[in-house]
């Protein structure tokens, strides 16, 4: 299976890094999140998660660090947690590190949102 | 309406607050970027408060950009008008957002606004997080993740207030504002 890499862009819109790596499980998203068309940018993120949790099977060490995103990246965060947590169900091994910038008090309450509500373990880190 | 426009009048009203950025005109995505970074570098030396603020304003100008029912075409895009006003008010900062919306619209705006202004914080939350679950992206309303109000209002941590005024039979004005504290 092959790495999924986007380089982070900040133009008129903020593309974030995504690095995913196949061989390692390390995922990480981070910089910022404000997209032209949002859905369309997650969708093949999804996707591969999806593929690797069907065919590779292995470990997944998830990494969101993200200093801004709107309201429509957060919606495919949820959509992407939703889904680790699928894999963990299966019998998948999956750790969720959120960092956040110390003096960001939203984003931390949101990362305490989907860890609470979602009831899945996120261990969240201010830097 | 039949009242020629002032720009007098304009230019003395806006001098009445502390403006410190101003903005009426087609809402592109051209210039949303260059308003969110004049606001980073005038709030730079407030950083906490600072970032509220330019994350409120991105979704305020993301609403004019996308349900905005006014609009005009420029070099052959069309973009939807708006205004959006940041100002000073002793310990505040104000970000005001105006469009033309359906009328059709104001009972649910209304609504949603006095929803939230009567709700708690953690109740909020959990709103917010049940409506992203159900929302289904790229539907006629809800191009975002519809939960831009209920983000604006945690993100301000005070009551939101808004504005109504008819146009004519089918349209409104609609303005929301919203503060932010400063030196948090």
């Amino acid at each position: 299976m092959e790495n999924l890499i986007i380089e982070g862009v900040k133009s008129t819109y903020f593309t974030p890094q995504v690095i995913f790596n196949a061989q390692t499980g390390e995922c990480s998203i981070s910089g910022e999140s404000y997209l032209e068309d949002t859905w369309d940018f997650y969708r093949p993120i999804l996707g591969w998660l999806k593929q690797y949790a069907e065919e590779v099977k292995k470990p997944i060490n998830f990494t969101f660090n993200l200093t801004y995103y709107n309201t429509s990246s957060s919606k495919c965060f949820l959509d992407i947690v939703k889904q680790l947590k699928e894999y963990k169900e299966q019998g998948g091994e999956v750790t969720i590190n959120w960092y956040h910038p110390e003096d960001d008090d939203d984003i931390r309450e949101e990362a305490e949102d989907y860890k609470n509500f979602l009831g899945i373990d996120i261990n969240i880190i201010p830097y | 309406m039949s009242k020629k426009f002032s720009f007098f009048h304009h230019y003395l009203n806006m001098s009445d607050d502390d403006v410190l950025i101003s903005y009426k005109g087609p809402m592109s995505d051209v210039i949303i970027h260059e308003i969110s970074k004049e606001i980073q570098s005038r709030l730079n030396s407030d950083p906490k408060s600072g970032k509220k603020v330019y994350a409120i304003f991105m979704e305020l100008a993301q609403n004019i950009f996308f349900y905005s029912s006014e609009s005009t075409t420029l070099g052959g895009k069309t973009y939807r008008i708006g205004s959006i006003v940041l100002s000073e008010e002793g310990d505040n900062y104000i970000l005001t957002a105006g469009n033309i919306v359906d009328k059709k619209w104001i009972p649910v705006l209304w609504d949603r606004c006095e929803m939230i202004n009567n709700t708690d914080r953690e109740t909020l939350r959990k709103m917010k997080f049940e409506q992203r679950d159900k929302g289904v992206m790229s539907t006629e309303n809800s191009k975002g993740a519809g939960i831009g109000l209920i983000q604006i209002a945690l993100t301000s941590a005070q009551p939101i207030s808004v504005e109504f005024r008819d146009i004519n039979e089918q349209k409104s004005f609609f303005a929301l504002s919203v503060s932010v504290k400063k030196n948090l």
